[in-house]
């Protein structure tokens, strides 16, 4: 066949084939394909094109399956779902569907929540969150919560069934308003309009339509749309407040979580549902704008897990809206809202809608803070500053200045019943202003003359709490939050320079109380507090007379109130508990004099009393934490280790995301040495505050009951790490190196723990004689008998418990210094407690033995042979062996024979016998003595057959060898014995 | 030259955005690439549909549960092999709670069972989504009518003369649009591999 022409073109087809070329070239090319038979064959035949195109074939048989769709499992609803009939389908979102369905079994309509199956199925535990949150949720009865009826899985799907809530939510509102530019119609048609499908009838609007902002009373008319603002935020914060008691975060509160019923009652939806932490901004495939609502510590979780403030900021971030009409980061896309929710202020509310009155706006910016801790501590302190506002009080969330309190002070002597002086009355003689208002309005007015302080002492215990867990700066955290709150209250004033005090910050603690008197020379409390500091300084006693001149001249007459501050400034203990006595006789009610006084008496390691005090504010305040936390740690070192939990389990259940619940049921649970529990606890506590020493500590012990050494040395490690005073963490650690046989570096953990706490005030008896025996443990390893007989003697001189293994220890430690009758009594307290001790037992006999009281000495070693359960075979051979040489001594040769016949054959044991009963001679004996304990076995015999047969040099000389081999055996302590006891005789 | 084998890993970019924004844009997109290949291999493994979507949902949602804390790093093993991991635990879990029955046949099962097996249909599963991927980008690029005559004549197989005919195009046309068009797809090939190795 003719080779063709090679075609003129052939080059450029060449290269169109693996490259791009000009759409003129294209061209060109096009029509020469068509042509050209050669070209268009080279060029449709290429093999790496060819490749590529079989690739495109496989590809496309392999996808007759379209991608999956996510929504597939709501889609395979049927109208009929489990109990739930489906009505119609109310709103899809991204968390799900709400249908309108009802439950058949009781004939009710529900609104019925189906959730998509990937919501569920991203972790088991995902799910288990859902239904713990869920479970928790359906608990939540509260006005303004629309109730959950039920939750579960059908079929894979879960759903949960709820209140039907005829209304419209804030997200319509605010749609509303935006569209008709009228707040005012709004308001009024607030009552009667329930469904949101329902239109206005244009003239009708027209003629009621106030233009606002542009109306001329608008003041008037605004005003009374912020009091409805501030009255529905108070509402739900109230809410959300009940519910985080509860020990449930919402998560997820937005405009269009917050529902209006038809009776103008605003109510929180998807209660407890919203994602469980960490997954909700993943999967939730989010409609746009829900993370506007999202607090930063949600957008960033390197901040750590997150609390109910998330809450408080959405709740914030809502109310913005509901001011300004905007939302606070009105972008489209995610990505940017996030990046603003880090890291961008929202314009003020005032610079949108000027109107907005100063004080509601101060609220709104507190509670939108980006550091959680600026933010309201509580749901409840955001309601409060609110209900302040709608009272025309100051609010907390902002100091005042002076002329504004005038102002405030003007606006309240407008009031027609303005009687006396006091907040309380003018908390009363306004409320019957606004008497028709809202029934919250009147049960929080009911509540408001005990609530200020009751909070405030909620807060100053939880933190005190903190302080005596050894979260020292967490403690003074808290204290500041609340002392920024509550500047002027003296409590709180004098609790935080105690505390700046105890953390070794005289000088700020004097600073501090120095300003409170610049503006409140008024305040003796405060200068109690400064002679004391001066006092305990020493160096500036013209200042403490000073002090305590002006303290005694302003204290007015004695008062519950008075005693009870005093004993805030006391340091002594006893003095402090004195002066709550007397504070309380006059006062029962005061419950955070009752607090004080269980800390107090803590201190004072009068656990009794402590438990009654703390049961009194569990009954005056059963949802304070503090309180329970407090019942739970009494009860700990009565002992009561099963009530303990209990208690704590409660104080977990009002306030789960305290760490030193945790913590403390830990301990407890340690106690009860449960340590599976403990450890789960311990890492809660952890968890929630990845620096706290105490948790660590206790995981240790967790670990270490557990049997896991290397993680509880390391828990140690990591503890004394984070708090270098951390005395539990030395005692654990000390007690992990004990056990590793390690005295010297153990010992110096244990001195380090008693010199931590030199006082004796920080630790409980239990602890302390942990130390003390311990140490006594090390200095008996190391030969300091005398030492070691001081510290067990310490140990068990601790009155409130009895350490029995003090006993034991000790009981060797005299042995060792051949003050026998000391060792039996005891190895007999010992003994009692804990019959089955088996050296205890085995040293007690030789004891008595060495004493000559053969009768006793033989009941210990017969008791080795009654014993149901056998001990090991070595130790029982060992006590034949003994007991064959007492019985010789005894003269009962009989029994001695019998004895010795009842002997196991076949073992080293049975050559000493042999050797002991003539048949084996003691140089065969010590050639078969491979090992030096061997070898102190055989000259031990020796000596015993010496000393039987009367030949007392040849036993001394025996018992010398057997010594000087030094081996750690028993044989080796018991010939020591022996030959001190003979030396003393020949002397 | 290019070469099949040489198939591009997870485009670290992709990662990073995914770990970023963790948004709304970006999952999705990175759904649309990963789930076809685990739904096929789960089927291919034997699962039924109903199931193949369940294990699909459970693995987007494991990746995203865990992808805050996973660094790419190319030491520590493709990102594919971890998508594969976890989709052979969610099938194995599934086998344990789901007799077989609904494997399609016995030949296909003991294909699937055997490892060397596995590895091919993954290997060939990511394949095809990077090919899919890039076809996807192509013709978002290319005018309408010129992507109509690479499909009706390469993937179709419509003649050259028919597709002409029906596009109203010079039959040469189709032959230089065929060859452009795979050239842009591989173009778009290298350049997802060079991403795939960009440290």
């Amino acid at each position: 066949m003719k080779q063709a022409e090679p075609c003129p073109q052939a080059a450029a087809v060449k290269r169109s084939v693996h490259e791009a070329v000009s759409e003129d070239e294209l061209a060109a090319l096009a029509t020469h394909l068509e042509e050209c038979p050669s070209c268009r064959r080279f060029a449709m035949n290429d093999p790496i094109n060819e490749s590529l195109v079989q690739e495109l074939h496989s590809l496309k048989s392999i996808e007759t399956q379209t991608p999956v769709d996510i929504s597939v499992s709501m889609e395979r609803l049927n109208d009929l779902f489990g109990d739930y009939e489906i009505i119609r389908e109310i709103g899809r979102g991204g968390m799900g569907i709400v249908y309108e369905a009802r439950q058949l079994e009781l004939d009710r309509k529900v609104a019925l929540k189906v959730l998509p199956l990937m919501y569920g199925s991203a972790r088991p535990d995902a799910i288990s969150q859902f239904r713990r949150e869920a479970a928790l949720a359906a608990r939540l009865k509260h006005s303004n919560i629309i109730a959950i009826h039920d939750f579960g899985q059908i079929e894979g799907t879960l759903y949960y069934a709820m209140e039907l809530v005829q209304g419209r939510s804030l997200r319509n509102i605010l749609k509303e308003i935006e569209n008709m530019d009228s707040v005012d119609l709004i308001l009024d048609d607030m009552v009667k309009k329930s469904d949101a499908s329902k239109s206005h009838n244009p003239t009708d609007v027209e003629k009621r339509l106030r233009r606002w902002p542009r109306s001329g009373s608008r003041t008037r008319l605004t005003r009374r749309y912020y009091c409805k603002v501030a009255e529905w935020i108070a509402q739900v914060a109230e809410a959300l407040d009940y519910a985080h008691r509860s020990g449930v975060i919402h998560r997820d509160i937005k405009p269009s979580n917050l529902l209006i019923t038809a009776d103008g009652r605003i109510m929180i939806a998807d209660f407890g549902l919203a994602c469980p932490a960490d997954e909700d901004d993943a999967i939730t495939q989010s409609p746009m704008g829900t993370c506007r609502y999202m607090s930063p510590e949600q957008v960033d979780r390197s901040q750590g897990p997150i609390d109910h403030r998330v809450d408080v900021y959405a709740l914030g971030a809502t109310m913005y809206e509901l001011l300004a009409f905007k939302s606070m980061f009105p972008v489209i896309e995610d990505e940017k809202v996030l990046s603003q929710v880090l890291n961008q202020d929202p314009p003020s509310p005032q610079s949108i809608v000027p109107e907005i009155p100063r004080e509601l706006e101060t609220i709104c910016l507190k509670a939108i803070a980006k550091n959680r801790d600026v933010r309201y501590d509580t749901a409840e302190a955001f309601a409060d500053d609110l209900k302040r506002w709608l009272l025309n009080l100051p609010i907390l969330a902002q100091r005042l200045s002076l002329s504004r309190r005038i102002v405030k002070f003007a606006q309240r002597r407008k009031l027609p019943v303005f009687a006396g002086v006091t907040i309380v009355a003018l908390v009363i003689a306004s409320v019957l202003l606004y008497a028709g208002y809202r029934n919250w309005q009147k049960k929080a007015v009911e509540e408001q003359h005990e609530s200020w302080s009751h909070r405030v002492q909620q807060r100053l215990y939880d933190a005190q709490s903190d302080f005596n867990n050894g979260r020292l700066h967490h403690a003074l955290a808290k204290i500041d939050a609340t002392a920024s709150a509550y500047p002027n209250e003296v409590e709180v004033q004098l609790v935080r320079a105690v505390t700046l005090h105890r953390l070794d910050r005289r000088k700020d603690a004097i600073d501090y109380l120095s300003g409170i008197l610049v503006r409140r020379p008024d305040r003796w409390p405060v200068h109690l507090l400064l002679a004391r500091i001066y006092n305990e300084l020493g160096t500036n006693t013209d200042e403490a007379g000073r002090h305590t001149t002006l303290a005694r001249e302003l204290m007015p007459q004695p008062s519950a109130k008075t005693y009870y501050l005093q004993a805030l400034c006391e340091a002594d203990a006893e003095q402090a508990v004195n002066l709550l006595t007397k504070s309380l006789d006059l006062d029962r009610t005061n419950a955070g004099a009752l607090l004080t006084r269980c800390q107090r008496l803590f201190e004072l390691k009068r656990y009794d009393a402590m438990l009654i005090d703390a049961e009194r504010v569990v009954a005056l305040r059963p949802r304070w934490a503090v309180a329970h936390g407090q019942m739970g740690r009494a009860l700990r070192w009565l002992g009561r280790g099963e009530e303990a939990v209990y208690a704590l389990n409660r104080a977990i259940e009002l306030d789960p995301q305290r760490p030193q619940w945790w913590a403390d049921r830990s301990g407890a649970r340690i106690y009860l040495r449960r340590f599976s529990q403990a450890l789960a606890d311990a890492n809660e506590a952890i968890n929630l505050d990845s620096r706290f020493a105490s948790a660590y500590a206790l995981r240790g012990f967790s670990n270490a009951g557990a049997g896991d050494l290397k993680s509880s040395l390391q828990d140690f490690e990591n503890a004394i790490q984070l708090n270098p005073d951390c005395i539990q963490a030395y005692i654990g650690r000390g007690t992990i190196l004990t056990r590793a046989e390690k005295w010297q570096v153990a010992l110096a953990d244990f001195n380090k723990a008693d010199k931590l706490d030199p006082e004796q005030l920080c630790l409980c008896d239990y602890s302390r004689a942990c130390i003390h025996d311990h140490r006594g443990r090390c200095h008996l390893e190391l030969g300091n008998n005398e030492n070691a007989i001081e510290e067990f003697t310490r140990s068990i001189e601790l009155p409130s418990l009895e350490w029995i293994d003090s006993h034991g220890a000790r009981g060797f430690a005299s042995y060792r210094l051949f003050r026998f009758e000391e060792a039996i009594s005891d190895f007999s307290r010992m003994l009692d407690k804990s019959p089955t001790f088996e050296f205890e037992r085995l040293y007690r006999a030789m004891s008595y033995e060495l004493l000559g009281n053969y009768p006793l000495a033989l009941r210990d070693y017969e008791w080795f042979t009654n014993r149901v359960r056998s001990s090991s075979q070595q130790v029982s051979e060992y006590v034949k062996l003994l007991k064959y040489c007492l019985l010789r001594r005894m003269g009962r040769e009989a029994t001695a024979l019998h004895t010795f016949e009842s002997r196991t054959t076949d073992n080293w044991t049975d050559r000493l016998f042999s050797f002991l009963a003539g048949t084996v001679t003691h140089e065969q004996l010590v050639a078969e003595a491979v090992t030096d304990d061997r070898r102190a076995d055989a000259h031990y015999v020796s000596g015993m057959l010496a000393l039987l047969e009367n030949r007392d040099p040849e036993a001394k000389a025996a018992f010398s060898k057997c010594v000087a081999l030094n081996t750690n055996t028993l044989v080796h302590d018991f010939a020591r014995a022996r030959l001190s006891l003979m030396e003393n005789l020949n002397k | 030259m290019f070469h099949p084998i040489e198939f591009p890993q997870t485009r670290p970019s992709l990662l990073a955005a995914v770990q970023k924004t963790k948004g709304h844009l970006t999952w999705r997109e990175f759904f649309d690439r990963y789930a076809p290949a685990v739904y096929r291999v789960a089927r291919l493994r034997g699962v039924a549909p109903n199931d193949a979507d369940d294990i699909v949902q459970e693995v987007m949602m494991s990746i995203i549960a865990c992808i805050t804390n996973f660094h790419y790093d190319r030491d520590r093993g493709r990102f594919r092999d971890w998508v594969r991991r976890i989709t052979e635990n969610k099938i194995i879990n599934l086998r344990r709670v789901r007799r077989p029955a609904s494997m399609p046949d016995a030949a296909l099962e003991d294909y699937v069972q055997d490892e060397n097996n596995i590895e091919f249909l993954w290997e060939k599963e990511w394949q095809l989504q990077d090919l899919r991927y890039c076809v996807d980008q192509v013709a978002a690029e290319i005018s309408p009518r010129r992507l109509q005559a690479f499909q009706m004549y390469v993937l179709e197989g419509v003649s050259a003369e028919e597709t002409g005919r029906q596009l109203g195009m010079k039959v040469g046309y189709v032959y230089v649009t065929r060859n452009q068009v795979l050239n842009l797809i591989r173009k778009q090939m290298q350049k997802l591999n060079d991403q795939g190795k960009v440290p």
